[in-house]
């Protein structure tokens, strides 16, 4: 059983599925449940690879793919790092698919083939050890979004498409420039080369995280992508860019990261403040989110950068977390704009007297948001700030007091996010009633994806020793690289 | 006798046999000829013996020095010879009988096939022509009939014009260094008279103009507009590997001057940053397929700059993956009938069609997104560079590659997302009525 490849397996199923739902095998209006049954079936897949590597000696799963005709093995590996990034992934694309069956209304299968495409390129991203394979899955993972939110997306769909690949692909060009040229320097890292790759690699995953001021392309792309596209991009493809720091780009120059880490936490705390007041004043609430999801990612880079595991493994567990969190959000709003066509907050007021279900749901998964306690919200952060906090002591005593004042500032990220999302749940769910036009509550479909996001929330709130436990491990291995180039720190 | 004097040119036996026959069959007017078929089936016998060659050990120089021979000439014939089998998979739209575009098209081939194995300038010069007038014949042959006759004139008068230049340098060139061989642009190049300067300058010139590099390029997309697709697949696609092919071979061992080194790229980066900008506005297909040309030759030329055996490997594998892609865009355009403009959209029913898959792929590809085969074209010449030190060139071309990212997906876009009558998702839809 543990004989066969099953990353390998886990990366192809999706690029079958969607070869099957070309040719077609199934009628139009069985799409949606072809590709239901077909994400499962990854979700099974990854079960599979998820035994596997528990059941590996080493703790890396590796394995390859003979690429026919140039001969060339296209490696890749399972670890702490990626398990639980695949686990969202595999979690959250049924659960998109799901969220089709309302938002989605033309070309059903053309949307489905991109999906398991999409699928497909992202398990590529996460699983590739090398960095040639890396680039080719992380670039061609936007081909699916360009064309998701495209073509079925809102009314600026156009503008939100072409911002979102062109200002993605940018950074993406010099970090196939830097790619190339380690290839040819063979692995001898001068200085100025770790230094000059360090800034391609860092520009790339700045912008896909996305950390301000390289985030402007991430609120249209959110406010116009269909729910399922939405749900992809904000609990996923996100945290393409949080990945490629841990697996790539920190390890492999780690004096050129030590070296601009204050400038990255700066960034990330830049991220956490602007992204927070930016999404108080909104009222789309789609463009809440899409900015709270700038705040989160400012604190998960925060946690990657501090040097510290605590922190780090917290950062791991906050991508998981705000996986779950922003994902259900952008469903429930979905939900609402496909009821009332309007995501206008000051559209609604008292809903909890009208659709008392969905407003438990808006409840619970903003709670996570936040980071209410027994949340994996709540954990994720907790841990981010404690360990960027144990840094920033730990440096202020050896006199350098950046650090401690990066997590103080970082707090307030916490409050802002409690501030903006209350004030949403506030005008939406309190009060008079009031809405567009007449509301029903969640169908049993709703209901089942969003007991689904509930559940993965308090799971791994209540009980996140198991993922934390493998962390310890691929913290260690993350900071060993650089953390001592970074004025000592407190790596355990 | 045989491995003398036909041997080493058997592929171009083979075709000049095949365009004979066929020249009888169309005189005695047989109707129950598959003439596109007869042509693939003449350039896989000519195929054959390309790939048969290199085994019999035949190696060296022929016909009293003027036809070479050696298992790379052959390699790379044979891409000329595939992508020619990829342009009879393109419909004819064209006014000619089909019976005389195969015996043109396969006529023009012979001429790639000769200017490949030459020896010295002389034949090349043959096969410059041989290639050169079946073409002119070719490109009358458009389909819409002023466009056509415009194109026709003006790459007549413009590959007159880039012959005599092509001459006067080769003249100048042998002024200086006495040899009509295929290492004189090399012998001239180590040179640093004024003839051999200026001769050089004409004689490279001269293939710039040909390959469409910018700023020489301005022929270019009013010919191919004008052409049938058919034939704008041919001076696409085969035509401009063998003259990329034919840079190869007269400039093996050649040690560019540092003057030099800064025209090649120049005129490469100006391409590729000229033919992705001029892409943005092009409302005809057409053109815009025509600008992607000059951009992509930008490419390949800059592969002048590797050392022999490195330009030709980068240059076979550039055309053995762009070629196909840019057929298949090609075929899309017949067969989604997109000659007009890029302000459209397909309806649903003829994105369900497998040429829209091919649009995609050609457009995809041409934007070198990966996995798709543009991207790794463009790897080859790429990665080449920065082991062979111009690490700067490639990271500027790279980021000028960049450019034509938006040309190519806005035509994307525009083909397969904007489809307003169809209907986006119910949000859309309803965010348009608030």
């Amino acid at each position: 059983m543990f004989e066969i490849p099953w990353p390998v397996i886990l990366l192809l199923w999706p690029f079958v599925a969607a070869v099957l739902l070309m040719i077609p095998v199934c009628r139009e209006d069985k799409v949606i449940r072809f590709a239901f049954a077909a994400t499962l079936t990854g979700a099974g897949l990854f079960v599979m690879t998820y035994l596997q590597w528990l059941h590996c000696d080493a703790a890396v799963l590796q394995c390859s793919i003979l690429v026919p005709l140039a001969g060339y093995r296209m490696a890749f590996l399972v670890d702490a790092t990626n398990i639980y990034l695949l686990a969202l992934t595999a979690g959250l694309y049924p659960l998109a698919v799901l969220s089709a069956g309302n938002s989605i209304t033309g070309r059903q299968r053309e949307f489905h083939v991109w999906l398991m495409l999409s699928l497909g390129l992202v398990y590529g991203t996460f699983l590739a050890r090398h960095l040639l394979v890396f680039y080719l899955f992380w670039e061609s993972s936007l081909i699916p979004l360009f064309f998701i939110i495209g073509r079925w997306g809102g009314a600026a769909r156009s503008r939100a498409c072409f911002k979102f690949i062109l200002m993605t692909s940018i950074g993406s060009i010099l970090m196939l420039a830097a790619i190339i040229s380690l290839l040819t320097t063979r692995g001898q890292l001068t200085p100025q080369v770790q230094y000059w790759s360090f800034i391609a690699f860092a520009l790339a995953f700045l912008i896909k995280v996305p950390l301000v001021p390289f985030h402007t392309w991430l609120p249209e792309a959110h406010v116009e992508a269909p729910t399922p596209g939405s749900m992809i991009l904000a609990g996923i493809l996100l945290k393409l860019g949080a990945y490629g720091f841990v697996r790539f780009a920190g390890p492999l120059f780690p004096d050129a990261a030590a070296q601009f880490m204050p400038v990255l936490v700066s960034l990330a705390v830049l991220s956490i403040v602007w992204g927070s007041l930016a999404a108080w004043v909104q009222t789309d609430i789609k463009r809440i989110v899409a900015y709270s999801s700038v705040g989160h990612m400012g604190m998960i880079m925060l946690g990657v950068f501090a040097g510290n595991a605590e922190a780090f493994r917290g950062a791991m567990l906050a991508m998981v977390g705000h996986g779950l969190s922003s994902a259900g959000l952008f469903f429930l709003v979905g939900m609402l704009y496909e009821r009332t066509h309007t995501r206008d907050i000051r559209a609604y007021s008292g809903l909890i007297a009208v659709i008392p279900n969905s407003s438990v749901f808006w409840v619970l998964v903003t709670l996570s948001a936040v980071a209410f306690p027994t949340t994996v919200g709540f954990a994720g952060e907790f841990l981010i700030l404690s360990g960027t906090f144990k840094t920033g002591v730990a440096g202020f005593l050896a006199g350098s007091w950046g650090m401690l004042a990066a997590a103080g500032i970082a707090m307030s990220g916490v409050v802002l996010s409690a501030v903006y999302m209350f004030r949403v749940l506030q005008m939406m769910l309190m009060g008079q009633v009031k809405t567009p036009c007449a509301l029903t509550d969640a169908t049993l479909r709703e209901r089942f994806v969003l007991w689904t996001f509930v559940l993965g929330i308090w799971v791994l709130g209540l009980y996140p020793a198991p993922v934390l436990s493998h962390l310890t491990g691929a913290a260690r291995d993350y900071l060993r690289n650089f953390v001592h180039l970074n004025g000592g720190g407190n790596a355990e | 006798m045989l491995s003398r004097f036909i041997l080493p040119v058997l592929p171009e036996y083979i075709l000049l046999a095949g365009i004979l026959v066929l020249m009888t069959l169309e005189m005695f007017r047989f109707k129950a000829v598959r003439w596109n078929m007869a042509g693939v089936m003449f350039l896989l016998g000519a195929l054959a013996a390309a790939a048969y060659l290199p085994g019999t050990g035949l190696e060296g120089v022929f016909m009293g020095g003027s036809i070479a021979l050696s298992p790379a000439i052959m390699a790379g014939k044979s891409p000329i010879l595939l992508l020619t089998m990829g342009v009879f998979l393109i419909p004819d739209g064209g006014g000619l009988p089909r019976s005389k575009q195969v015996i043109l098209t396969l006529s023009a081939v012979l001429g790639l096939l000769f200017m490949i194995s030459a020896n010295d300038l002389i034949i090349l010069f043959i096969g410059f022509e041989l290639m050169a007038i079946p073409l002119y014949v070719l490109i009358l042959d458009g389909t819409a009939q002023r466009a056509c006759v415009e194109a026709a004139i003006k790459y007549i008068l413009t590959d007159g014009a880039v012959t005599a230049m092509w001459l006067m340098g080769v003249a100048l060139m042998y002024c200086s260094a006495g040899t009509l061989g295929m290492n004189l642009p090399a012998l001239a190049l180590a040179q640093e008279d004024v003839l051999s300067r200026l001769g050089c300058l004409l004689f490279f010139g001269s293939f710039f103009i040909k390959l469409a590099l910018a700023p020489f390029h301005l022929w270019s997309p009013d010919v191919l507009q004008g052409t049938s697709t058919r034939v704008m697949g041919l001076i696409s696609a085969p035509v401009k590997a063998a003259l990329v092919l034919v840079l190869w071979r007269v400039t093996v061992n050649v040690v560019w001057p540092a003057e030099w080194v800064a025209i090649i790229v120049l005129v490469s980066l100006l391409s590729v940053i000229w033919g992705n900008l001029a892409m943005y506005h092009q409302q005809s297909f057409r053109r815009l397929l025509a600008y992607s040309s000059v951009s992509n030759m930008g490419f390949v030329s800059l592969a002048l700059l590797l050392p022999s055996r490195t330009l030709f490997i980068s240059t076979l594998l550039y055309f053995m993956l762009y070629g196909p892609v840019l057929l298949a865009g090609l075929i899309a355009i017949e067969k989604l009938d997109l000659e007009e403009t890029v302000n459209r959209w397909l309806r649903d029913d003829v994105c369900s069609r497998p040429a829209s898959v091919l649009l995609l792929l050609f457009l995809l590809s041409s934007a070198a997104l990966p996995p798709f085969p543009g991207f790794f074209a463009k790897l080859a010449v790429v990665i080449p560079l920065f082991r062979a030190g111009y690490g700067w060139v490639a990271v500027a071309v790279l980021v000028a590659g960049f450019l034509g990212l938006y040309a190519y997906l806005r035509v994307a876009h525009q083909f397969f997302n904007t489809d307003e009558e169809a209907g986006g998702s119910a949000a859309g839809k309803a965010e348009g009525e608030i």
